[in-house]
């Protein structure tokens, strides 16, 4: 008894304790989609070039910090400017980034020295805003309510999951030596001045055990 | 919370205190002697009077805008909430937007709450002495010494109508590196601040401006509860 238990607290904790406040895409047959058609019409609907206002909490073991993060994305350029402010208006660190890397701009010690900042939160940031659509070569393979998109990469796989009644992308996820690396799932997908943007992500790094949920809570385009 | 954190954190907040106090160093470096005599004499009456005002009350409520201007950054951003004071050191420090947050400060613990998590941390100021210390600090200027500030910033008078005062920290502050100066606007009645604005070494600008402000309020626990205040 006491190890089942000790499992079931385990497979909480792992499944995250937290629910997900945001609300799945309904689940439609996916087999009259064009995939090619599809994930076109997905890509016009992205922003290219747009900064956002999102809430921020990160998640790790036990631990649970909130903030605020302001992003300007150039997904086009693939460039990005990040800020991550504490609730009281204080900034906790700023970068930039595009191909070439990410350069911090400001970062409070504390955060610094518990490794490379600007790699860890550039990485995400690429993962969560970049490369929302599949590359041409991927291979498609069809679910009942899913279309999913697979292409092998140098140090891995990464599969781009599209579903729902708008053919939206709802889960990136990489498999590295044949475990998932990371998971990023996005919410809710609104509409604003001819565009799309999902009001909630949640990306998961199985690698190193954390979690960050995004909820976005102002565009300008 | 790490002491750089703290120190930033604490800047903002002593920053909206600033309202209720007010010792600051005569200055003006760069002037003529007697007009530098003139802007100090100025400046001491200034206090003076603002000294008076502001610290004849027992407890206040205020909502606040804060502004963030930042360099790399087209748009604002916009923080807003509610604060409530009790004399000699009770703050309750609420944001209403863009996320749902609250934290408490006493003589004796600071507890936190947001929305997002829906988590609530206690922390003790015994085992936080650098927050202990800004607490001490703040305890000071609201007894009215305010020795300590005039070690660590210059001020001048800006404009008299309404009042407006720039503090600049000194070579030796701490804060040197961060804080380019921070801008008091008085309202007209002079009895607490209408805008602060704070310049960052960083080109940052932020400015909080306080609305619906109410001087000896009867308060209760609501305004000070954080794990859902709203």
């Amino acid at each position: 008894m006491k190890h089942f238990i000790a499992i079931l607290f385990v497979i909480l904790h792992l499944s995250g304790c937290m629910k997900i406040p945001f609300r799945e895409a309904d689940r439609v047959p996916m087999s009259s989609q064009d995939a090619g058609i599809m994930v076109n019409r997905f890509k016009e609907r992205m922003p290219v070039n747009f900064q956002l206002l999102s809430t921020i909490v990160f998640l790790y073991n036990w631990s649970q910090f909130s903030g605020i993060g302001y992003l300007d994305i150039n997904a086009e350029k693939r460039a990005f400017k990040a800020v991550g402010i504490n609730p009281m208006g204080v900034k906790l660190f700023e970068l930039s980034g595009d191909e070439q890397g990410v350069v911090t701009h400001f970062a409070l010690d504390a955060l610094t020295r518990r490794g490379d900042l600007a790699r860890a939160v550039g990485e995400d940031i690429r993962r969560i805003y970049f490369d929302l659509v599949p590359s041409p070569g991927a291979a498609v393979r069809r679910k009942k309510y899913e279309i999913i998109f697979s292409r092998t990469l140098e140090a891995g796989r990464i599969e781009h999951v599209f579903a729902g009644p708008g053919g939206e992308l709802v889960e990136k996820r990489y498999y590295r030596d044949g475990t998932m690396d990371w998971r990023i799932s996005y919410y809710e997908y609104q509409k604003q001045d001819g565009k799309s943007y999902p009001r909630g992500i949640l990306l998961k790094n199985y690698r190193y055990g954390y979690r960050l949920l995004v909820k976005q809570k102002e565009l300008y385009l | 919370m790490n002491a750089e954190t703290i120190m930033r954190t604490s800047y903002i907040i002593v920053a909206a205190f600033y309202c209720f106090l007010s010792g600051v160093s005569p200055s003006g470096a760069s002037e003529p002697y007697g007009k530098q005599q003139e802007q100090a004499t100025d400046l001491g009456k200034t206090l003076g009077i603002l000294v008076e005002k502001a610290s004849a009350f027992q407890t206040l409520k205020t909502d606040f805008v804060q502004e963030k201007e930042m360099a790399m950054f087209r748009d604002k951003l916009v923080i807003a909430g509610r604060i409530y004071l009790r004399k000699p050191s009770t703050i309750a420090w609420h944001v209403d937007s863009p996320l749902k947050y609250s934290v408490l400060i006493t003589d004796t613990r600071i507890r936190q709450w947001d929305e997002d998590t829906n988590k609530t941390q206690e922390l003790s100021l015994k085992k936080n002495p650098v927050f202990r210390n800004v607490l001490n600090q703040l305890s000071v200027w609201f007894s009215g010494d305010y020795r300590s500030l005039l070690e660590t910033h210059d001020a001048v008078i800006v404009q008299k109508k309404p009042i407006v005062i720039e503090f600049v920290p000194k070579e030796n502050a701490l804060t040197k590196k961060i804080i380019k100066s921070i801008t008091l606007t008085f309202r007209k009645d002079e009895t607490y601040l209408k805008q602060i604005r704070i310049r960052e070494v960083s080109g940052d600008v932020t400015t909080i401006i306080f609305k619906n402000t109410v001087l000896n309020i009867p308060l209760d626990g609501s305004n000070f509860e954080v794990r859902g205040h709203v």
